[in-house]
């Protein structure tokens, strides 16, 4: 059977970037895999597996490097490729989304807990783009009693800054707003960056909105500390056996109107929407497991996916020549 | 008289005049403009202070400006001591005011020649910002046949990068216009970073617009040079007494395009941003390209030692000079 149209609705979603954030994402494609196994009209096991691999697949291709979204895929897929019956298949669908969307949820609690105690009454912190994480983490800190003020960046092309804004200023939290020019002119006034992460590689390298990594050049220019929030199903397994991360490069559109382009033939756009921070700038990553320095990526890597990494190694194959 | 003035200090405050080089222009025509349309000597002398006041509340950081009023300023001074009649202190001043513009050009032209030996053919190039300075590297470059790729940065607030992107385009160089965040992913494609000033303090420390700083810091950590050309008219004198620069901060979104009409947000815009020194591999200027630490030797060449007195003092005394003139 083909993938529903309310499946087809979420992928567009996420495709368009009307759902944004890699956790979000990662949530909101969880719950289209559920979407699918409940609306499967057919009773045929293998057909079901098939079925949903087309589904994740689908998903998948919806932003292609966006770990979250495809751990997310490979959490509810792998229970779903060990069901021995299709009634089992489909509860096992349902759970795993369900039990990933939780424990996301709950791990932005546990994160902002345990984040919030790396902020200190009377900071001044930075944040860039709209991390859920490290928003938790300022929202926990001022809920606590400590009185601190941010600096939220523009964020360009697309203004997320804005809303990391509003929801810190909803929050009774002071926030500034500034252009991503200006980090490096405020950075003297400020105690602490917390960012969130699209994607933790296993060397420790966090792939996060563009502009992080310049942060955090400025903030190690300056000594401020740099911390990432960030879920654990934000780390890449594939970075293990030596994948680099494709890093996406979006339209012209979003930074300039296309007729500027079309009448300046030799005026192009690059709008890469990720940038690599080295684990060199960055002082910890704080995970729903506990703070980390990030050179310790590999280890929560192993931990998650040791087994299947494993069997990926296995099936790598050397020809030695004699 | 003062509309005019208002007009222009508004024009320079909201970034509508991209170029230091141009808000100098802007000044010179005024301060010509204060003579033309003035009674007599003495309101015009006032003008002038109020153009010089109000320019240091708006853009105290465009030393280039003040350096070209303070040579009207003083030129005026001479010619109302010599007891010259009011028309012919706004005629000499007209012609001295195109003297400088030419003064300027041509400094430019020769900054350009220089900077343009330290660019290879097939090299590429990311700069900020909107420039004369570096706009005339660039034709220089196309002069003489260099193929060299453009790396422009929007330059929020304000995003008068993007005029620039177009106009390096239009010279026919490819360029590429990027966010003010991508410089770092960029960077590693980058052979030399160069961009224009603001001004030039006495220790070599460049002002320029917000974010300069920021790509000379990533250019650093990449090992990538960083060239900053400006004439000497950009040089502070100030700054040898221990002045500081004060750098303007814009309050709100005004100068955020595509935010503008966001209601209820604090925003902090600030213009300008200093580059120290050791992120500056070298200043170019029309005497030559320095070490930035060797600011201070071309300050003394070029405005002698000590140095005179701040814009706002000469005209000052420029008001006192026209009262004195019309009491005796």
């Amino acid at each position: 059977m083909g993938v529903p149209a309310e499946v087809h609705r979420i992928a567009l979603l996420i495709k368009s970037m009307r759902v944004r954030g890699a956790g979000r994402i990662a949530r909101t494609a969880a719950y289209a895999m559920k979407v699918a196994a409940q609306k499967y009209s057919g009773n045929d096991l293998n057909e079901f597996k098939s079925y949903m691999r087309g589904v994740a697949q689908l998903l998948g291709s919806t932003r292609p490097t966006a770990v979250s979204l495809h751990n997310a895929l490979r959490y509810v897929l792998n229970r779903v490729e060990r069901a021995q019956s299709i009634e089992e298949a489909v509860v096992a669908a349902v759970s795993a989304a369900d039990s990933f969307i939780e424990a996301s949820l709950n791990a932005v609690g546990v994160i902002s807990e345990i984040g919030s105690k790396l902020i200190e009454d009377g900071d001044t912190v930075l944040t860039h783009c709209n991390s859920s994480a490290a928003l938790a983490v300022l929202k926990a800190a001022h809920s606590s009693g400590k009185r601190i003020r941010v600096y939220a960046t523009e964020t360009r092309p697309k203004f997320q800054g804005l809303l990391s804004y509003r929801e810190l200023a909803e929050n009774g939290i002071p926030v500034t707003l500034i252009p991503d020019s200006a980090v490096r002119f405020v950075m003297r006034e400020v105690d602490k960056v917390v960012v969130g992460a699209d994607t933790v590689t296993a060397n420790g390298a966090v792939i996060n909105k563009v502009g992080t990594s310049l942060i955090a050049l400025a903030a190690h220019e300056a000594r401020v500390r740099f911390y990432v929030a960030t879920e654990t199903y934000k780390f890449s397994p594939a970075t293990v056996l030596g994948e680099l991360v494709t890093i996406e490069e979006r339209g012209p559109e979003e930074v300039v109107p296309l007729d500027l382009l079309t009448s300046h033939p030799n005026l192009k756009v690059r709008n890469p929407a990720f940038d690599v921070t080295p684990p060199d700038y960055i002082d910890a990553i704080i995970t729903e497991r506990g703070v980390i320095p990030p050179k310790a990526a590999a280890v929560i890597l192993l931990e998650d996916y040791g087994a299947t990494l494993a069997e990926e190694l296995a099936t790598i194959t050397i020809d030695i020549e004699d | 008289m003062l509309e005019v003035l208002e007009k222009i200090l508004e024009n320079v405050g909201r970034f509508k005049i991209y170029s230091s080089t141009d808000v100098a222009f802007a000044v010179a025509d005024a301060v010509v403009k204060c003579f033309g349309d003035a009674e007599d000597l003495s309101e015009a002398a006032r003008s002038v202070l109020a153009l010089v006041e109000g320019l240091a509340n708006t853009r105290p950081t465009s030393v280039i400006s003040f350096n070209v009023a303070k040579r009207l300023v003083e030129k005026a001074e001479a010619l109302m001591k010599a007891g010259e009649p009011k028309e012919r202190v706004a005629e000499a001043l007209a012609a001295e005011a195109a003297a400088l513009k030419r003064e300027l050009e041509s400094s430019i032209a020769v900054a350009a020649a220089l900077g343009a030996r330290r660019v290879r053919d097939g090299s590429t190039v990311m700069t900020c910002s909107y420039s004369k300075s570096v706009k005339a590297l660039f034709s220089r470059l196309k002069s003489e046949g260099k193929r060299v790729q453009a790396i422009v940065t929007e330059s929020r607030p304000g995003g008068e990068g993007i005029a620039m992107a177009q106009e390096l385009s239009d010279l026919g160089f490819e360029t590429e216009l990027i966010v003010d965040s991508a410089v770092r992913f960029f960077m590693k494609d980058v052979d030399a970073v160069v961009v224009g000033a603001e001004a030039i303090a006495a220790n070599g420390a460049v002002i320029n617009k917000v974010g300069t700083s920021l790509i000379a810091l990533a250019a650093h950590e990449a090992r990538v040079r960083t060239f900053v050309i400006a004439t000497t008219h950009k040089f502070s004198t100030e700054t040898v007494f221990g002045e500081l620069v004060r750098l303007p901060v814009v309050e709100g979104t005004a100068l955020l395009p595509g935010l503008e009409r966001v209601k209820g947000v604090s925003a902090k815009c600030p213009l300008f941003d200093v580059t120290p020194p050791r992120y500056i591999d070298a200043i170019v200027t029309e005497r030559g390209v320095v070490a930035p630490e060797a600011a201070l030797l071309l300050v003394r060449e070029v405005y002698g030692w000590p140095t005179a007195p701040d814009a706002v003092s000469c005209a000052r005394r420029l008001v006192e000079v026209a009262e004195r003139g019309r009491s005796s």
